[in-house]
C-alpha cells in the first residue's frame, strides 16, 4: 500500500522509472561507438530503427491464408504413391523414430498406412505435384513456391498454431502481424496496419483465439484487428445518427484532452495507446466504405473468385476482402480459415474444404498478379502442422482419418519475392521425416521477415530484462526460397 | 602562473633538442625504449584540438584581454603536445610495418607541426597568421597520418555494394569484404605489421612473414589460429580494441578455407551453411545502389498527408515510394506536391484514384520511376505511350481494369520491353452456380406492414420462388426485387438465377403473416409450471420458440401437460380477420406433439362466444425431431372483439414413442391473426 502511495507521489511507475534510466545510460553508448565491441554488444543487439524496412524489401504486405485445423500434405502437395501401395501395413518403427503420439492415437496399437484417397497431377512448368482438390491452385503452380519440409516442434493445435503465429508456444508473445507493424507501421495512415479475418469450414473445426493476434508486449496499437464476420467487417464505424462529422471531431478532441489528463494521473501507456485507436478508427470512416463496396467488382472478378465471395463470412470473401484491405496498404492480412482438423472422415471433410478454399485462393494471386501486385505481395497458404501417414481409428478403402504430425507437412508461398514455379525441400517415401532442405518454423518467420526488408535478428523489443525477437534465438533466412 | 610558463618553455627547448637529435640520428641509434611509440595514437588528438582552439583564441583575443594568460598556457601546452607527439611517432615508425612514403610525410608534416608551434612560443608574431598556418599542417599532418592507420581511402564511404547471388564469387563477394573492414587498415601497401599486406589477392596469396596464411582445407591455417586465439591473447586477431570478427564472419572465413579456399569459385558450389551464411551477409549488402542524393526530411514531411504516403523503401535509403489511398479523398495538389521529390521517387501507386492521361504530365518529372500503379484510373492508351517514352528506368506497370485492353497491353510490351506490364485475366469459359438468395428479414414472424424480402450479392439477379414444396423452375413465380408477397403461412422455397450462371441451390423459409394484432391474450388455463413462458402475451411478442438448451430455462415456449391450451384474445375494437395461424412444436422423441384439435369461439362478448371454426391437425406416425409447425385456420365471421383459442392435448401417447399411453406435452409458439 505503501508502495503505491509512493509511485503515485513519484507520478512514475517502476517500469517507467527504469525506461527513463535507461536514456541516462545511453550516454555510455557513447563509448561503445568509439570502441565498437565495448560492451560486447555484438550485431545482433544493435536495434534499427522503427517505422522502415531495414533494407529494400521484395514483399511490402503479406496476406496470410492460414489453414487452421491442419490440413493433411498426403492430400494436397505431398505425393506419396508407397503410401496407396503399402495401404493397410504397419508403419515401420525404423520410420517413425520414437516420435511422440497424441492423447488420441496413443492407445491405437497399431498404425496402419494410408494412401491419399484422390489422385495427384503434375502441373506448369515446374511439374508440382498437386492432388485433384486443387485443381486451381494447382494451375498456378509456376507461380507457387511449394515447401514440402516444413516442421515444428508442438504436436497439439493450440501450441503449435501459437508458435506458427507468434514464434513461441507459450503464448502472449507477439504475433508476426504486431511485428511487423512494430517494425515497419501502417502504408496506409486510415487503416490498422494488421488485420484479422474469420471463417469456418465445414470440416472439424479448431478454434482461434486472440492470443494468435496479439500484440504481446508490444504496444496494444500493434494487435490485429479482427474484422467482424457479418456484412458490415467492421461494426459501430458510422455516426450514430445526429451526429455530424464535425461534432464527431469535437467529441474525440474533449475525450482525448480527459485521457491524457488521465496519463498525466496513472502513466499507463495503455490509455495513450486508446487514444491512437479512437483516433484509428476515426480516420477509418473515411477509409472503409471503399473496403466494403463490393459494388465495383467486375462479374469475371467474382467469377475467379466464385460467388460465395460474396457471401460475408465466407472463406471466398474473405480473401476477397484481404486482398482489398492489402491494396489498401494493410502490411498484414491474416486469415483463418477453420475446418481441417480431420481425425476421421478425411476423404470427405478435406473435399468440402478444399472445395471452400481452392477456386478463391488461386484467385487471389491471380487477381493480385495481373494488378502488378503480386511481386510486392507475400501470400501464405498453409497450416499449423501436418497429419500423420498412418490412420487414426477404423480405416477402410474410402474412409480414414489422420491424426496430427509435426515432423514434416507442406504449405505453399506466392509472390513478395519467393522463388515461383519451385517446389522447396523433400521428404522420405512415407512423407515422414525430412531428408531434404527442412524448414522449421524458426527460419520461415526469419525468411518472411527477410522477404519484408526486415533482419530478424535486428527487430527487437526488450521486455522483462532481455530483447525477443519473433525468431527468438533461432531461425535462418532460406536463400533457397528468394528469388 | 608565470612559472608554469617558465617550467614549459624550458621543457619544450628540451624536447625540440630531442626532436631533433632523433631526426638526424633516427637511422643509427637502435631503441631503448621499446613500445613508447605506443604513445603516439595516445595523445596525438590532443595538438589537434589544442590547435583549433588556438587559431580560434587569435581571432578573439583582442576582445577579451583576461584570455592572454590563458592563451599562453595553451599554446606552450600545444607545442609541447605536438613535440611529445612527433618523438612517439619516430619511435611508431621503427617499430616498422608502414611504407616508406607515407611514412616520411607524415613524420616531416609532424615535424613541421611542433616547429610551427615552438616559433610561435618563441617569437609571439601575428597569432592569427600563425595559428592558421598551424592548423593546416596539423591537417596535413592528420590527413597523412589517417590515411596510414585507416587506409588511404579512408574519406570514402557509401561503396556501392553488389547483391550476392549464388552466381557470386565467393572470395570477392564475401571473404575480401571481410578482410577489408576487419584486417586490412594493418595490413597494407603503408603499412605491413607482421609484414602481411591483405589488400591485394596476390599480397594475401604472398602471406606474412609465417608464411602464407591460408592453406586449401587446413582449419590450422594461420589465419584461422590468430583469429581463433582468446581475445587477451597478445596474438589474438584483429587485436583487442580494433573491431572484432563477428561469429557470421568468422564462420565464413573458416568454411571458404575449410571448402577449399578457391579463389575463384561461385557462392552456389558452397556447403548449405556457408549459402545461408553468404544470404545472411546479403541483408546488409543487398541494398540497391542509388546515387541520387536523399530528399531532406522536411520534403518528404510536406509531401505526407493522411491520403498519401511518402516514405523511403529502406531506413538508409534515399529512394521514396509514394502510394495514394481513398479515391474519395483524392487531391490533384497532393500529386502536383511530388515534384519537390521528384528526383527521389521511384515507385508512385495511383491505384483507383481519378486520374487521366492529363494528371500523367506530372509524372513525367519523375525521371527514377522504376514502379508505377495505375489500375482502375482513367488513363488511355495513348497517354500511357506518352508517359513511358519519358521514363527511362521504368520496369513494372500496372494499368489493370483500364481503357487499355490485352491486345494493347501486348502492343505496349513490345514497344517498351523493359517495362514489365501484365494482361488482365481472361478467364476461361466457365458455368458457375450461383449463391443462394440471401434473406433480409431478422424474423420470420411478419407484422402487418412487413414483406418478406430476399436479396442477392450478385447485380441482376432474378428470382423465382414455389410455395408449395416443389423445386423452382423458369416457370415458377418470378421477383426481379426479392420480395415475396405472403398472405398468412407460408413455406416459401426460393432460388437465384442470372443468365451465364448456373441457378442456385433453393432457400426454404417458413413465415407467418400476421395482418391484425390483438390488443392483448389472456390465458385461461394454466400452462405446465415447466414452460409458463411470459403467459398469454408471449402468443402474441412476435419471437419464435427457440431451441431448448440444456440446464438453461426455456422462456419461448409456453407448454401444456396436464391441461388444455384455452387462450382469449382481444382487440380493442371489433376486427373481421381471415384467419388464424396457430404456431406449435412437433418433436415426438420428447412426447412433444401437435393439439389433437383447435378451436375458434369468436363474438363480441368475452362470455358468450360463438364455436366458428375448428381444426384437427394431423397426428405424426413416426419418430422425429424438433419440427417447427404452423397452421393456417380460415375463418369467416363477423367482425368480433373477442377470439377464443381452444387446443386439446393429445391425452394418449402412441405406440412408437417410449412412453405410450401417457399424455403428450403440447407446446404453443405463436397465435398470428391474418
Amino acid at each position: 500500500m505503501e508502495n503505491e502511495f509512493l509511485k503515485n507521489r513519484l507520478n512514475i511507475t517502476r517500469r517507467h522509472f527504469f525506461g527513463q534510466a535507461a536514456a541516462g545510460i545511453g550516454g555510455l553508448a557513447l563509448g561503445s561507438l568509439l570502441v565498437p565491441d565495448l560492451f560486447k554488444g555484438g550485431e545482433s543487439s544493435q536495434a534499427m530503427p522503427l517505422g522502415l524496412a531495414h533494407f529494400a524489401p521484395k514483399a511490402k504486405r503479406v496476406i496470410y491464408l492460414c489453414q487452421n485445423g491442419a490440413p493433411s500434405q498426403y492430400e494436397s502437395f505431398d505425393h506419396k504413391p508407397l503410401l496407396n501401395k503399402m495401404a493397410g501395413t504397419d508403419l515401420p518403427e525404423s520410420i517413425r523414430g520414437g516420435q511422440r503420439l497424441t492423447g488420441m492415437t496413443a492407445s491405437q496399437d497399431k498404425f496402419p498406412l494410408v494412401g491419399s484417397f484422390y489422385g495427384f497431377k503434375q502441373y506448369g512448368k515446374s511439374g508440382a505435384f498437386v492432388s485433384d482438390l486443387f485443381p486451381h491452385i494447382g494451375s498456378i503452380a509456376d507461380d507457387l513456391c511449394i515447401i514440402r519440409t516444413m516442421n515444428t516442434d508442438a504436436i497439439n493445435h493450440d501450441p503449435a498454431l501459437t508458435f506458427l503465429q507468434t514464434g513461441a508456444q507459450v503464448g502472449n508473445r507477439p504475433s508476426m502481424g504486431a511485428w511487423m507493424s512494430y517494425g515497419l507501421g501502417s502504408e496506409n495512415k486510415n487503416l490498422p496496419a494488421f488485420c484479422v479475418l474469420l471463417s469456418r469450414g465445414r470440416g472439424n473445426g479448431q478454434g482461434v483465439y486472440s492470443k494468435l493476434w496479439t500484440n504481446g508486449f508490444l504496444d496494444s496499437t500493434h494487435q490485429g484487428v479482427v474484422f467482424s464476420s457479418s456484412e458490415d467487417p467492421i461494426l459501430y464505424l458510422n455516426d450514430v445518427e445526429g451526429i455530424d462529422k464535425a461534432g464527431r471531431r469535437r467529441m474525440l478532441d474533449q475525450l482525448a484532452e480527459l485521457n491524457h489528463e488521465g496519463f498525466q494521473e496513472n502513466k499507463d501507456p495503455e490509455v495513450e495507446a486508446k487514444v491512437q485507436q479512437y483516433e484509428m478508427a476515426y480516420r477509418m470512416q473515411t477509409a472503409v466504405p471503399e473496403l466494403t463496396d463490393l459494388s465495383k467488382e467486375p462479374d469475371y472478378i467474382v467469377k475467379m473468385y466464385g460467388p460465395e465471395c460474396l457471401v460475408p463470412g465466407t472463406y471466398a470473401a474473405n480473401v476477397l476482402l484481404a486482398r482489398k484491405l492489402s491494396e489498401s496498404g494493410v502490411r498484414f492480412v491474416q486469415i483463418y480459415h477453420q475446418g481441417w482438423d480431420s481425425h476421421g472422415n478425411l476423404p470427405k471433410e478435406m473435399a468440402m474444404q478444399a472445395q471452400d478454399v481452392d477456386r478463391s485462393s488461386a484467385a487471389l494471386i491471380t487477381d493480385l498478379k495481373q494488378r502488378g501486385l503480386l511481386d510486392e505481395t507475400l501470400v501464405i497458404w498453409g497450416g499449423e502442422f501436418g497429419r500423420t501417414n498412418y490412420c487414426q481409428g477404423q480405416y477402410t478403402l474410402d474412409n480414414y482419418g489422420r491424426d496430427h504430425h509435426p515432423r514434416a507437412y507442406s504449405i505453399f508461398m506466392a509472390g513478395g519475392g519467393v522463388k515461383p514455379g519451385t517446389v522447396y525441400g523433400e521428404t522420405d517415401e512415407f512423407g515422414y521425416n525430412v531428408i531434404k532442405d527442412p524448414v522449421h518454423i524458426h527460419d520461415f518467420h526469419a525468411t518472411v521477415q527477410h522477404l519484408m526488408g526486415i533482419n530478424h535478428e535486428q527487430l527487437t523489443y526488450k521486455h522483462l530484462g532481455r530483447r525477443y525477437r519473433l525468431t527468438d534465438v533461432a531461425g535462418n533466412v532460406l536463400p533457397g526460397l528468394i528469388a | 602562473m608565470q612559472r608554469f610558463l617558465q617550467i614549459g618553455t624550458l621543457f619544450l627547448w628540451f624536447l625540440q633538442c630531442l626532436l631533433l637529435f632523433l631526426l638526424v640520428f633516427q637511422e643509427s641509434f637502435e631503441l631503448p625504449l621499446a613500445g613508447i611509440g605506443h604513445l603516439h595514437p595516445l595523445i596525438l588528438h590532443l595538438p589537434i584540438g589544442f590547435g583549433v582552439l588556438l587559431a580560434l583564441f587569435s581571432v578573439v583575443k583582442k576582445q577579451f584581454e583576461q584570455i592572454e594568460i590563458l592563451f599562453q598556457s595553451l599554446l606552450v601546452l600545444t607545442a609541447l603536445f605536438s613535440t611529445a607527439t612527433a618523438i612517439f611517432g619516430l619511435f611508431l615508425a621503427k617499430e616498422g610495418g608502414y611504407e616508406a612514403e607515407q611514412i616520411t610525410w607524415h613524420q616531416w608534416s609532424g615535424v613541421a607541426v611542433s616547429f610551427v608551434y615552438f616559433a610561435w612560443v618563441l617569437w609571439q608574431k601575428s597569432p592569427l597568421m600563425v595559428g592558421i598556418l598551424g592548423v593546416l599542417t596539423l591537417i596535413f599532418a592528420g590527413h597523412t597520418g589517417a590515411s596510414i592507420t585507416h587506409g588511404a581511402d579512408y574519406l570514402q564511404f557509401g561503396e556501392q555494394k553488389e547483391a550476392i547471388t549464388n552466381e557470386s564469387i565467393a572470395f570477392e563477394a564475401l571473404v575480401q569484404p571481410i578482410l577489408k573492414t576487419k584486417c586490412e587498415s594493418c595490413h597494407n601497401e603503408q603499412k605491413s605489421k607482421g609484414g602481411l599486406k591483405m589488400n591485394t589477392l596476390a599480397n594475401l596469396l604472398k602471406g606474412g612473414k609465417n608464411g602464407p596464411i591460408w592453406k586449401a582445407g587446413d582449419l590450422n591455417s594461420h589465419l584461422l589460429q590468430r583469429m581463433n586465439l582468446p581475445l587477451n591473447n597478445k596474438k589474438h586477431m584483429p587485436p583487442a580494441g580494433k573491431a572484432q570478427l563477428t561469429a557470421d564472419e568468422q564462420l565464413i572465413l573458416t568454411l571458404w578455407i575449410k571448402e577449399g579456399a578457391k579463389v575463384e569459385q561461385k557462392v552456389g558450389a558452397y556447403s548449405k551453411v556457408f549459402q545461408n551464411l553468404a544470404t545472411k551477409q546479403q541483408e546488409t549488402t543487398i541494398e540497391p545502389v542509388y546515387d541520387f542524393s536523399a530528399a531532406s526530411e522536411k520534403d518528404i514531411a510536406a509531401v505526407n498527408t493522411p491520403f498519401c504516403s511518402v516514405y523511403p523503401i529502406a531506413y538508409d535509403s534515399p529512394a521514396l515510394q509514394a502510394e495514394f489511398f481513398v479515391a474519395a479523398k483524392f487531391d490533384p495538389k497532393s500529386l502536383e506536391n511530388l515534384s519537390k521529390v521528384s528526383e527521389q521517387l521511384i515507385g508512385i501507386n495511383l491505384n483507383k484514384m481519378p486520374v487521366s492521361d492529363a494528371d500523367l504530365n506530372i509524372l513525367t518529372k519523375f525521371l527514377h520511376l522504376e514502379r508505377l500503379h495505375l489500375n482502375a484510373t482513367k488513363v488511355s492508351y495513348r497517354g500511357v505511350v506518352d508517359l513511358l517514352k519519358k521514363l527511362p528506368n521504368l520496369k513494372t506497370l500496372a494499368i489493370w481494369n483500364t481503357v487499355i485492353s490485352n491486345p494493347e497491353i501486348t502492343q505496349l510490351k513490345k514497344q517498351f520491353p523493359k517495362v514489365s506490364i501484365e494482361q488482365t485475366v481472361v478467364l476461361k469459359n466457365e458455368t458457375l452456380q450461383i449463391n443462394p438468395p440471401i434473406l433480409v428479414n431478422e424474423k420470420l414472424i411478419l407484422r402487418p406492414n412487413e414483406q418478406l424480402s430476399f436479396k442477392h450479392t450478385i447485380n441482376d439477379v432474378v428470382f423465382r420462388y414455389t410455395v408449395n414444396d416443389s423445386l423452382p423452375d423458369s416457370l415458377s413465380r418470378l421477383q426481379t426485387k426479392g420480395i415475396v408477397p405472403i398472405k398468412n403461412y407460408t413455406k416459401v422455397r426460393i432460388i437465384a438465377t442470372k443468365p451465364d450462371w448456373y441457378a442456385s441451390n433453393p432457400v426454404d423459409v417458413k413465415v407467418y403473416k400476421s395482418n391484425f394484432v390483438p390488443h392483448k391474450i389472456d390465458l385461461l388455463s394454466t400452462p405446465s409450471p415447466k414452460y409458463p413462458a411470459k403467459g398469454g402475451m408471449s402468443l402474441m411478442d412476435f419471437e419464435q420458440g427457440a431451441r431448448e438448451v440444456k440446464g438453461v430455462p426455456n422462456l419461448t415456449w409456453l407448454g401444456f401437460k396436464d391441461t388444455d391450451l384455452d387462450a382469449l384474445a382481444s382487440f380493442q375494437l371489433p376486427t373481421k380477420v381471415n384467419g388464424l395461424t396457430f404456431s406449435y412444436l412437433e418433436k415426438t422423441d420428447a412426447d412433444v406433439f401437435p393439439p389433437t384439435k383447435i378451436e375458434i369461439w369468436a363474438g363480441n362478448d368475452s362470455k358468450n362466444l360463438k364455436l366458428i371454426a375448428s381444426f384437427s391437425p394431423i397426428q405424426p406416425k413416426e419418430k422425429s425431431g424438433y419440427n417447427l409447425k404452423g397452421i393456417n385456420i380460415p375463418i369467416s365471421t363477423v367482425p368480433s372483439t373477442y377470439y377464443r383459442i381452444k387446443a386439446h392435448r393429445n391425452k394418449k401417447l402412441p405406440s412408437f414413442v417410449d412412453n405410450k399411453g401417457k399424455g403428450a406435452w403440447l407446446k404453443v409458439d405463436e397465435v398470428v391473426f391474418y
